[in-house]
């Protein structure tokens, strides 16, 4: 049976790989009532594991160095513990190669919408090209999910927003949605905390 | 049925057929076979045995002859069933069969496993003796985002994987005519200099054999180059622009990642804790980025980074928030100042000192 984060991990995780977001956003990740979840977030923030910043009228909790360290300990410690660990690394290395895949698929699309290059690629074609990756999460998705349940919903967000790309191009790079790019970045994050490395 | 690579063409799939042009035209690909339809064509069991035993001993690799381009799903999945270092005949018929089912999109490996016939998409696959490189990586005939007109080699030792997956920074040389450059002193070389001006030869070559500027992979074992891989490069920028950076010490060099110029004050910021230092305007000098510093690259004027490429997530953001960003500048925040002013050219990949400028404070 996969095994069930707790809330107050997963809390602290949904800061990491949002990066930065105010409670209702990080509520809405973890799927937890946001009053259980500001509980959570003032709890980390008295042990000096995540702050609150406000920019531009605008505020959000992010993490501190203390707050990463402690986060990737709970996460070794729970994929030791549920025997999970063989699996994520075998993960993270088909993950690479498409993450190769997206970058460059991002990066052309970008650079096209720059009017940068003669022979630039067309909104289609980064669809098209961006469906390989969208289908390969739903197994990366399933074998990680067999063992962790908190890795539930990238595949789901990655087809949506691809999906809306077709209307919308924004939905491809766009930093303030859950674009195509913003959601393969999180699960890199995920992958890297979860597994201990560095960037 | 096996195809010699020598005699491989449009219907071997697209990277047999260009490794076949390669080798009829005299450059070194390491040996090999290419099946064209491992799904729908069984009589390749039978063959493969002694076509192994005329390789050699030793390993193979086994890849779709697919490329990025030839469409989403059969490229990713080519990419992703790439097998390195198969050895026995029952090892390589195990990943030819992977990789060409992985081309297949669900509905198609699903009749292919009920009815045991194979339904159109197919995907050619690539049997070759494998080099155990001391250094591997690729070269563009054009930089690809500047569109100079210089050969790009990016290297990293050992096999070329890493060089792509973006976790190591490669080190990087420019020929351009006969005037190269190459990675600081910092790091020992992985290519001696008479190697990356063979690379930049082989490269102007291939491209001229091809008629358009190519993504080539390359490795290097006992001395000799091996051409991997040559296809066109897709996105290719306009010709060259002038270099319009305000004179002034160019201080460091990187990977143009994002296009512009842009003239700030430097903020060096070490980690999550530094964030509060950094403020609107500010030249974003770090290590690398996650997505904890995103609203740091928001509200930046430009970045430098120390690692990374033009395929990282950090040269996405930039572009996505039009500053510009130099990445992959080794040294970058030991060799930048706090509130030094510079001008950073994405586009060049320099960042300059401002003139008639106290260097700090």
């Amino acid at each position: 049976m996969s095994h069930h984060t707790p809330a107050d991990v997963l809390v602290l995780h949904a800061v990491r790989t949002l990066g930065y977001g105010d409670t209702a956003p990080i509520a809405g990740r973890v799927g937890l009532p946001e009053g259980e979840v500001r509980e959570h977030l003032l709890d980390a923030q008295a042990r000096g594991w995540v702050t609150y910043s406000s920019y531009a009228g605008e505020g959000g909790w992010s993490l501190t160095e203390a707050g990463r360290a402690q986060g990737e300990r709970l996460l070794a410690a729970e994929l030791d513990g549920v025997g999970a660990r063989a699996v994520v690394e075998e993960v993270y290395r088909d993950f690479l190669p498409l993450n190769d895949v997206v970058g460059a698929a991002c990066t052309a699309w970008q650079l096209a919408e720059m009017g940068i290059g003669e022979q630039t690629v067309t909104l289609a074609e980064t669809i098209a090209t961006l469906q390989g990756p969208a289908t390969a999460l739903a197994g990366i998705e399933e074998r990680l999910t067999s063992q962790l349940d908190r890795f539930a919903g990238y595949h789901h967000r990655f087809t949506t927003a691809l999906t809306k790309a077709g209307d919308e191009p924004a939905w491809i790079t766009g930093t303030d949605q859950d674009s195509c790019h913003r959601v393969w970045f999180e699960l890199h994050e995920d992958l890297i905390a979860t597994l201990g490395l560095v960037r | 049925m096996l195809i010699p690579l020598s005699e491989a063409d449009g219907r071997c799939g697209a990277k047999a057929a260009n490794l076949g042009r390669l080798l009829r035209a005299g450059f070194d690909v390491p040996a090999g076979f290419v099946i064209g339809d491992p799904i729908g064509d069984d009589g390749w069991g039978q063959e493969i045995e002694s076509a192994l035993l005329d390789l050699g001993s030793g390993s193979f690799a086994v890849r779709s002859s697919a490329f990025v381009e030839d469409g989403g799903q059969a490229s990713f999945a080519g990419q992703l069933n790439t097998t390195l270092g198969a050895t026995t005949t029952a090892q390589v018929v195990q990943a030819v069969r992977r990789t060409a089912l992985s081309g297949a999109d669900p509905e198609v490996i699903a009749y292919v496993a009920r009815t045991g016939q194979a339904a159109g998409n197919v995907v050619s696959v690539i049997v070759q003796v494998m080099v155990e490189p001391e250094a591997a990586g690729v070269l563009f005939t054009r930089h690809p985002v500047s569109g100079a007109d210089q050969v790009v080699i990016e290297a990293a030792g050992g096999l070329g994987d890493k060089v792509v997956d973006g976790t190591v920074t490669p080190q990087a040389w420019t020929v351009d005519g006969g005037e190269l450059t190459g990675p600081g002193l910092a790091e020992a070389p992985v290519l001696t200099k008479a190697q990356v001006l063979a690379l930049g030869k082989i490269g102007r070559r291939i491209e001229a054999m091809f008629g358009v500027p190519q993504d080539i992979e390359w490795a290097i074992a006992d001395g000799k180059i091996w051409m991997l891989q040559t296809r066109p490069i897709t996105t290719r920028p306009d010709e060259a622009k002038p270099v319009s950076s305000e004179p002034g010490e160019v201080l460091l060099r990187g990977t143009p990642a994002s296009p512009g110029i842009a003239l700030g004050p430097v903020r060096i910021i070490t980690g999550l804790d530094g964030f509060d230092q950094f403020c609107p305007g500010d030249v974003l000098v770090c290590r690398t980025t996650s997505p904890a510093w995103t609203p740091l690259l928001a509200r930046a004027t430009a970045v430098v980074t120390e690692i990374g490429g033009m395929l990282a997530h950090a040269a996405i953001v930039a572009r996505e928030f039009g500053i510009p960003a130099v990445l992959a500048t080794p040294g970058a925040m030991t060799m930048l100042a706090d509130g030094q002013r510079v001008v950073v050219d994405g586009s060049a990949g320099t960042v300059t000192a401002r003139r008639n400028d106290e260097r700090n404070r």
